[in-house]
């Protein structure tokens, strides 16, 4: 029998476009992980986070990043997080030692990268969030021309918008056709 | 239509599923004598009113959270949004 080795590949295939000084690129070497609080389980995945990652759990809408700025930590309701990692998922849910119930999710969230002047002039025609709210460091889950999306900000020009990998290539075409409508 | 979130902020309808009537969190008790009565009551019967009406509301495209928001059914003003899992804990739930 043949010895078959599978080789990954991004889901945009590793998509990067400048328009003017706008760029927007496909991030594929970060992971994703859920962590789900378990019933009164504060206490215990606090202290796990706290010791795995050196953070104190975020507030629900706002995110706490490590000191080495690896790891992101995303609440996204009280009790429900999502781990964006440089590294590779697996230490990471071992390392929580079952204080949260983990699911790899890399597989199902592509991540887009948008960043210079046609940012925000962008995304706020096709997103319902004022975007001018959102600072820094902090993110929103909310819907881009009917898709969801996760959008993290970055930097005033700069945020990571993360959406289901199985719509990744409509969801590209909903915010390359924004930009270049807005594009001078 | 706006719905201020009680941790999100204001939001959109559109990022929200409707369910209906708020009073579906009191799922009856399956083992009192009348349940069928009473699961009858709770799947079918509706007070419908025109006016002041508290709703379940799901922010699907958001954090997950079940809302009861307090809608004015004639002018769609909304006059109070509180998480759904505080209404059912104030209720003596356990969550």
């Amino acid at each position: 029998m043949d010895d078959i080795t599978l080789q990954p590949e991004p889901f945009l295939g590793g998509y990067a476009c400048a328009f003017g000084d706008t760029i927007l690129s496909e991030i594929t070497d970060m992971a994703l992980i859920s962590v789900a609080m378990p019933l009164n389980g504060m206490d215990k995945l606090q202290a796990s986070v706290q010791t795995l990652w050196g953070v104190v759990l975020p507030a629900p809408g706002t995110c706490a990043t490590t000191l080495d700025g690896k790891t992101r930590l995303l609440c996204q309701s009280p009790d429900s997080f999502l781990a964006l990692l440089s590294d590779p998922p697996g230490p990471a849910m071992e390392g929580l030692k079952g204080a949260g119930y983990t699911t790899d999710q890399s597989d199902n969230w592509v991540i887009l990268r948008l960043s210079g002047p046609l940012c925000l002039p962008a995304l706020e025609r096709i997103c319902p969030i004022d975007l001018n709210t959102l600072s820094t460091d902090n993110f929103t889950r909310t819907t881009m021309e009917h898709l969801g999306v996760i959008i993290l900000r970055q930097g005033p020009d700069d945020v990571m918008l993360l959406s289901a990998s199985s719509s990744a290539g409509s969801f590209l075409h909903a915010v390359e056709t924004s930009i270049t409508n807005v594009k001078p | 239509m706006i719905i201020n979130h009680p941790l999100l902020g204001p939001r959109d309808a559109s990022e929200f599923v409707y369910l209906g009537d708020a009073s579906l969190i009191n799922r009856p008790d399956p083992d009192a004598q009348n349940a069928a009565e009473l699961f009858h009551t709770y799947s079918y019967e509706r007070a419908n009113p025109a006016g002041e009406h508290r709703e379940l509301w799901y922010h699907e495209q958001g954090d997950r959270s079940w809302l009861v928001v307090t809608r004015n059914t004639l002018t769609h003003a909304i006059t109070e949004v509180e998480m759904a899992r505080d209404v059912a804990l104030k209720q003596g739930r356990d969550r």
